[in-house]
């Protein structure tokens, strides 16, 4: 929800004074003129401080003059219905999307808005980028007073705990051999939750003790980007250095110079995201933006719990590797194996007694639980299954293309499932919606919606392209 | 109040849970790939041993049913051309509308069968007969051909996905079976490693415990092997067809239901080593490009990766192709006290 | 959920059978393949495994193929398995070793492959030319099923159940006469209306058999054909050339309660309906007959229309492409949704499900798809009184619980359980403060607690009064005591010791 910023911060629900002196002409024609002029780096900035004061003396008796406005790039996304703040617009209420139709019949346009939300999911990026799969990332929280407010159920403390308790599920079942450290920032301070490490018991097991405490004070980004810089400095150079901070205040309490911080951020290649959860904070996206090389799309500011969730699940798939950036090493590991024991030993880590475990082929010295650090020799144990684990980010399995509507097609059920194809019709004029038919772009075979987002988000296999008996 | 509390009035309804029968999925992929059963029948001497395993199968599927009523059975016949369901089946079929069971069976099974078996082992055998129809008229392809197993195995797992997403109410658990024959190379298994790999993720994540049987060959296949132990499944290598009812009955027979307590049969170990990329031998301490993953056991030659071309450090490799010295005046040292 | 105390009692009733009559019914395949479908899951496996070896297993082997946390159910197993006399003593002389039974395991050898079934599965009758569908099927089953659990409740009806039927209620003690001759339902038949309909049928079936052994049919017969019933496919005709004669009348009865449908009572072909093949089922999804009528009439719509494509037959659940909508088919007739507030609303349109509502919710609207009310005092009260327990009412408002409800309370319990791993809770599919106010409710109805015994009064002086309370106190059988009017209780059997204690020490003064 946009709130009244405060002088630090910028609405980017702004749009260009221009078209809104050309009068509310018409949704679509407005729209299409923002997307021209939509620009993925941030150079429109520099042209739109200059227009900043000709275009200030034209609307002085349109609007009253409230906050600055700089000619911002408008996100389409944000921008309210008729060309105003989100907050003008009327309420739109859920139950005025969904209209009956003739016959009284609201099937096909449930199975339509069902078909379009999958689809949307399964919409990603797919070019195969190289990326950094072993990755380390501190993940810092925000534990101040701003955390508090109840506009995420029950409140956004809550909520972010919950959340994050899920992103270190996924982070570890996505990246088996990376590491997490969780910082948080309270009453001016930050504070470290747990240690940078690869078990995610023990995150688990942090994040829910911190549910027992309050949010409390102010937050300083400074102080949690030091802290973060210090657990960062000694992790070698074939990692990926990264910070996630979820930032709930609309400011920062900082003993120094935040822009030196981010200086010696850049030095040190270290990338942030930051996912903020009131509104644009224009330190953060300072920060981001440097850190991240010019990109601004590292920034995000939730509209909602949905959106929220899908921000943080981006910060799960690993990031693409930058020219300057590179990095590119061998890293010697070690594939231990795996032994059966009659007699309970200790394992080097823990001191625990178990029965079995795993030899370092190096120094010869048990532990208990892979993917680690071998507490001996310094080796990284890992098992072949967690390399694999990261394959399908480097190769991408390719979306399947919808098929046009048609009289007839080729195929009556879907190839994986063998679920007959749904024939939605439109009532009126019967003619189909949608074919519901997806196809691999390789082996030809359509598949049925279900199949499809299970193909692309946890088997990453075109059952078609590999029951094909050619190489 | 406190007679509401009272131990007496609390239901033991932690017994009744356990009580409760979960019905269960259980898809059976079965690799029919006349090329690898014929080289069983050549090794091992005995003819028909796709048969024998058909009949074992069948039965296994009886006895599956009979163990809940409310269970449902899948097969999946991965072939030399494709893949192909043998039950549940679409098929078009030119044949008369209306009781198709009753005019166009084959009746290869006697009619007094318990009808619910009869229907799924009716449906398995014809599909069975038109495959094979379709293999002796296939044409014989010269190419290298890999096997369609992971193929198989990924539709198996889309059917899963779709009959508990169909039947969200009844809770149902799934299982699959790969039934496979031996003797086929390593070879071949490289180009499925990936595949395969997903596989057992997918199964880890909707968990499915996969269960393998091989029959016959000299060699254990590690990627089935790896399958089974990621995700609490049970491995057999099975040296002839005969008497494997048996096995089907006992070690493959446990429901998902009962695997926390019953204790599986011992696989001893599983060799998850793989190999390096450039000289293919297996690899203990290796090399890891960090850009494509790729194993090496060697530092490679020019500091590229063989696989994705990437250059390295320089100072990196340098530092790695170091080896430990020992400097000399410490063994001069030593000697001193000695002599 | 209610399978297990349904399966309890059918368990019960086998087990009371001596062991030839057991090893006369294992001789049919469907049978044995009934009796597997009753065991627990632990000892299926354990059958299983044996069926295909002939060798002799040690108990101690079994004992190890099962982890330590499951020996519970081990020994449940165990206990079930030898108590039907399916484990016998091994051949060999050794202790601790057992096999199979060998007929039992012939034929259900025979059940799984096919082998000699003997018309065991019963015999269908080839080249049908009338096809009687499944809805017909269905629709005669409801009605005749319902018409006797309306008669049990009350409600005018058109046509009352056979004599036979009535005969057989009033024999199972579920309904009995009253002063003017009529029928009047009892309290077990208030328990018995609660119980979901595979429950009700083996109740009755149950009784059958009981009445059938009185009446000189023999008892085998009459299972064999009942356990043939459950394993005959829906929709098919069967012909009764190859039943013996008890069974041949068994089939009329059968006619009354729906379980089997005949053209005419003279023909010799019959139908099962799908109370029928519920028999041996688990499945919860079905709980009513009215609830069978609706689901495959809702599919009956659909299968008309697709008359041109054709779906593997045997996969009955393939729908047409034109449903959308999954989660609105799959909830089941009947389904209860309750809140915190005491409020019901049932899903249901069939008069009998609103009938068993009533006899403990005050119902106070009717929708075209669904009935509320609410659950008050007066109404759990009026329940109570007629005999039915606290806990049938909690059970059936958990068995007809709307899916959504039960989903809501995994998660809950899902969350508690990550929030404290050791949390021993079970499922709470209904609100706790309803179910704890219900059995309140029937406490308060057992405000009195009576106890028989005998008031000690009229004490010459205190001394003799203390000593004698002390002496009761001690010895435990003390019940009231009032210290100022020097009168104390003491129950039933302690009174001899007390007078015997008193004849003692006063005739010492």
């Amino acid at each position: 929800m946009p709130r009244i910023a405060d002088s630090d911060s910028d609405d980017d629900t702004l749009k260009k004074p221009a078209q809104r002196a050309k009068g509310k002409a018409g949704k679509v024609k407005k729209h299409v003129r923002i997307e021209d002029d939509y620009n993925e780096d941030g150079n429109s900035l520099s042209e739109g401080d200059e227009n900043i004061f000709s275009e200030d003396e034209e609307r002085a008796d349109s609007r009253p003059a409230s906050s600055r406005k700089k000619k911002k790039v408008a996100n389409t996304n944000l921008l309210g219905a008729n060309g105003g703040y989100a907050w003008e617009e009327d309420i739109q209420r859920s139950w005025d999307l969904v209209k009956v139709d003739d016959e009284g019949s609201m099937a096909a346009l449930v199975s339509s808005i069902i078909e379009a939300r999958k689809k949307r999911a399964s919409n990603k990026n797919m070019t195969p980028f190289q990326r950094g799969i072993i990755r380390t990332l501190i993940l810092v929280l925000d534990c101040s007073d701003s955390m508090t407010e109840k506009d995420l159920r029950p409140n956004r403390y809550a909520m972010t705990i919950q959340y994050a308790l899920n992103f270190v599920h996924e982070f570890f079942d996505q990246n088996p051999i990376s590491q997490i450290g969780i910082v948080c920032m309270r009453n001016d301070l930050a504070h470290l939750i747990s240690q940078v490490s690869g078990n995610p018991q023990d995150h688990i097991d942090a994040l829910k003790n911190m549910r027992k405490q309050e949010p409390q004070g102010n937050s300083s980004l400074q102080n949690a980007l030091e802290m973060a810089r210090g657990l960062l400095l000694h992790v070698p150079a074939h990692c990926t250095r990264e910070v996630l901070i979820v930032f709930g205040a609309l400011s920062s309490t900082d003993p120094g110079d935040i822009h030196q911080t981010i200086g010696s951020l850049v030095q040190e290649r270290i990338r942030v995201r930051v996912i903020g959860l009131s509104a644009q904070v224009a330190v953060c996206k300072e920060l981001c933006k440097q850190t991240n090389y010019g990109d601004n799309s590292f920034y995000g500011v939730i509209l909602n719990e949905v959106h929220f969730r899908d921000l943080f699940a981006d910060a799960v798939t690993p990031l693409p590797v930058n020219k300057i950036n590179k990095g590119f090493t061998l890293v010697k590991m070690g594939f231990p194996t795996r032994v059966y024991e009659d007699m309970p030993s200790f394992c080097t880590c823990h001191s625990k007694l178990m029965y079995g475990g795993y030899f370092c082929p190096n120094c010869k010295s048990k532990v208990c639980s892979l993917p680690t650090v071998c507490p001996c020799c310094d080796l990284m144990l890992i098992l072949s299954t967690h390399l694999a684990r990261s394959y399908h980010h480097l190769m991408p399995l390719k979306t399947f293309q919808e098929v046009g509507v048609a009289e007839t097609f080729p195929s009556e059920t879907c190839f994986s499932c063998q679920k007959r194809f749904p024939r939605l019709k439109n009532h009126k004029s019967h003619e189909l919606l949608t074919s519901s038919r997806y196809r691999c772009a390789d082996c030809h075979r359509d598949f049925c919606i279900d199949c499809d987002v299970f193909i692309h988000e946890i088997l990453h296999n075109c059952p078609g392209c590999e029951s094909s008996p050619d190489v | 109040m406190d007679a509401i509390s009272d131990p007496a009035f609390q239901s033991t309804k932690s017994l009744k849970t356990a009580a409760e029968e979960l019905p269960s999925l259980l898809t059976v992929i079965v690799d029919t790939t006349p090329k690898l059963w014929a080289e069983l029948d050549k090794e091992s001497g005995q003819n028909k041993n796709l048969i024998h395993t058909l009949q074992s199968l069948i039965v296994f599927l009886n006895a599956h049913l009979t163990f809940n009523s409310a269970n449902q059975v899948c097969v999946i016949a991965a072939h030399s051309k494709g893949i192909k369901y043998l039950y549940p089946t679409t098929t078009v079929s030119s044949k008369e509308n209306g009781s198709i069971k009753q005019n166009g069976d084959l009746k290869i099974i006697s009619n007094n069968m318990y009808r619910q078996f009869r229907n799924v082992d009716e449906t398995v055998l014809e599909e069975l007969y038109k495959l094979m129809l379709e293999e002796k008229n296939a044409e014989i392809v010269d190419r290298p051909q890999k096997s369609t197993l992971s193929g198989a195995m990924s539709a198996g797992f889309t059917y899963i996905n779709r009959t508990i997403k169909e039947q969200e109410n009844t809770s149902l658990k799934a299982r699959l079976v790969v039934l496979t024959c031996g003797s086929s190379s390593e070879k071949d298994e490289i180009f499925q490693y990936i595949p395969i790999m997903n596989c057992i993720f997918t199964a880890t994540k909707i968990k499915c415990p996969i269960d393998v049987v091989k029959i016959g060959g000299s060699q254990e296949s590690t990627f089935l092997q790896q399958a089974t132990d990621a995700t609490n499944g049970v491995y057999l290598h099975v040296p002839t067809t005969e008497g494997l009812i048996q096995y089907l009955s006992t070690a493959m027979f446990i429901d998902p239901s009962l695997r926390p307590i019953i204790v599986k049969p011992n696989q001893g170990s599983v060799d998850f080593r793989t190999s390096c990329y450039l000289t293919g031998k297996v690899v203990a301490v290796g090399f890891v490009c960090s850009v494509c993953l790729c194993v090496l056991s060697v530092v490679p030659p020019g500091n590229k990766c063989p696989a994705c071309d990437s250059e390295f450090d320089e100072h990196v490799t340098a530092r790695l192709k170091r080896k430990p010295v020992v400097p000399n005046s410490v063994a001069k040292k030593k000697r001193k006290p000695e002599s | 959920m209610s399978s297990a105390p349904f399966k309890a009692t059918v368990n019960e009733y086998l087990e009371d059978l001596p062991p030839q009559v057991q090893s006369r019914l294992y001789t049919s395949p469907a049978t044995c393949l009934a009796i597997y479908r009753l065991l627990p899951k632990l000892a299926k496996f354990f059958i299983m495994s044996m069926v295909f070896n002939e060798n002799d297993v040690s108990l101690r082997d079994l004992d190890r193929w099962v982890q330590s946390n499951g020996k519970f159910q081990l020994n449940e197993a165990i206990k079930s398995m030898k108590s039907l006399h399916l484990l016998i003593e091994g051949r060999s002389e050794q202790p601790f070793m057992i096999n199979l039974n060998s007929i039992f395991r012939s034929s259900f050898r025979n059940a799984l492959t096919g082998g000699e079934v003997n018309n065991s599965f019963g015999n269908v009758v080839e080249n049908e030319h009338e096809v009687v569908l499944p809805e017909m099927l269905d629709q005669y089953a409801a009605n005749k099923w319902e018409s006797i659990l309306h008669f049990m409740v009350g409600t005018p009806l058109t046509q009352t159940p056979s004599r036979n039927v009535l005969s057989l209620l009033q024999h199972s003690k579920l309904m009995e006469e009253n002063n003017t001759g009529e029928l009047q339902i009892t309290n077990e038949g208030f328990q018995f209306l609660l119980q979901d309909a595979n429950a009700q049928i083996w109740t009755l079936l149950l009784q059958y058999l009981r009445l059938a052994e009185t009446l000189q049919m023999d008892p085998v017969d009459v299972l064999n054909f009942i356990f043939m019933l459950g394993a005959l496919e829906l929709g098919k005709a069967y012909s009764d050339s190859h039943l013996s004669d008890t069974q041949k009348i068994m089939l009329q009865d059968m006619r009354d309660y729906g379980l089997v449908f005949q053209k005419a009572s003279n023909t010799s072909k019959f139908y099962p309906t799908r109370l029928a093949a519920m028999l041996t089922s688990d499945s919860m999804s079905i709980r009513s007959a009215s609830s069978a009528m609706n689901t495959v009439l809702s599919q009956g719509t659909s299968s008309n229309s697709k008359a041109d494509d054709t779906t593997a037959a045997s996969d009955g659940r393939e729908q047409d492409g034109t449903q959308v909508g999954i989660a609105a088919r799959n909830i089941p007739d009947g389904a209860v949704v309750l809140e915190t507030n005491f409020k019901i609303y049932s899903y249901s349109n069939s008069p009998l499900q609103i009938a068993i509502l009533s006899l403990f919710v005050h119902l106070k609207a009717r929708f075209s798809n669904m009935v509320t009310g609410q659950i008050t005092r007066e109404s759990i009260r009026r329940a109570l009184l007629n005999g039915i327990t606290a806990d049938q009412i909690i059970a059936y408002m958990e068995t007809h619980a709307h899916p959504q409800m039960r989903r809501l309370a995994e998660q809950t319990l899902d969350k508690k359980l990550e929030l404290d791993p050791n949390c021993k809770e079970g499922l709470q599919i209904l609100p706790p403060t309803v179910v704890d106010q219900v059995k309140l409710w029937q406490l308060e109805l057992d405000r009195i607690i009576n106890y028989d015994g005998y008031l000690f009064t009229d004490f010459d002086n205190s001394q003799e009064y203390s000593l004698l309370c002390d002496y009761s106190n001690d010895i435990g059988v003390l019940l009231w005591k009032d210290d100022k009017k020097r009168r104390f209780f003491v129950s039933q059997e302690g009174n001899a010791q007390v007078i015997d204690y008193a004849k003692r020490k006063l005739k010492k003064k």
